[in-house]
């Protein structure tokens, strides 16, 4: 995705340029009917500017939108294994609660140290 | 039955997260998919989808969630896991993240959307703006 965005950058800065020179050439002085030829052919250079821009936004919209797509799609297919994978272990494993006590397994309560303290 | 203690219970049902979210809907963002999704889903309608057997193999357990995705998928429907706090976390976390993910995912459809449909009206924009020029720069050209 990162690449396609890239690649689309750079081509951006590119049309971005030729659309500039365009504009630098669109001049009032096309007016003279003299300059009719290079006018149409500015206006064509233009127009094939544009459409190919456009297509490439298209192409690049519809990439990424594509690609992301695709990765959230293995995401969900691997979040999904993944729970069923965590619930299957965790359905094996035997909780602490579930040990029996047995003899001298008692709480044994934590004697002080100083008598002073019990004396306070 | 029901003021008995949930807690001693050995499962518990933990709700679904609905449908895959995951799924570009091109009809909905582009005009001219907007066709092809009707004629799909006319076609969708005439023709019921024909059942694929299982696969086996390597490519077996990619498979899988879709063919789960109506019942019996632990992300998309009620899930029941035994009652303890382990699982409870499992479920906590699973919706946690999804939403998270879910999230993103949108944000990221939407940010690729705005960024290239506010190029595609510039240069609209630019294309009628160059249109009216030439309109009055041939006025002479004839």
């Amino acid at each position: 995705m990162q690449g396609e965005a890239a690649a689309f950058d750079a081509k951006h800065t590119a049309d971005k340029n030729l659309k500039e020179e365009h504009l630098r050439l669109f001049r009032p002085n096309l007016e003279n009917p003299a300059n009719k030829e290079a006018t149409k052919e500015l206006n064509e250079k233009e127009q094939q500017r544009c459409e190919e821009f456009k297509e490439l936004i298209d192409d690049t919209q519809l990439n990424l939108l594509t690609a992301e797509e695709e990765t959230s799609q293995l995401f969900h297919v691997a979040y999904l294994n993944n729970v069923r994978a965590m619930i299957a272990i965790f359905d094996k494993l035997i909780p602490r609660t579930d040990f029996i006590m047995l003899p001298g397994d008692e709480i044994v309560e934590k004697k002080h140290a100083n008598i002073k303290m019990l004396t306070a | 039955m029901e003021s008995a203690d949930l807690s001693k219970r050995s499962t518990r049902k933990w709700p679904g997260l609905g449908p895959n979210v995951f799924i570009v809907d091109y009809g909905a963002l582009f005009e001219d998919f907007k066709e092809f999704k009707d004629d799909e889903e006319d076609a969708a309608e005439a023709t019921a989808p024909p059942t694929q057997p299982p696969a086996k193999g390597k490519g077996a357990e990619a498979e899988a969630p879709k063919k789960d995705d109506a019942k019996d998928n632990e992300i998309a429907c009620e899930v029941e896991v035994q009652n303890t706090d382990h699982h409870k976390a499992i479920i906590k976390a699973r919706n946690e993240y999804y939403q998270a993910f879910k999230d993103r995912f949108q944000l990221s459809l939407a940010a690729t959307m705005a960024k290239y449909d506010a190029l595609r009206k510039e240069e609209n924009r630019f294309n009628q703006y160059w249109a009216s020029n030439l309109a009055e720069i041939t006025k002479k050209h004839i």
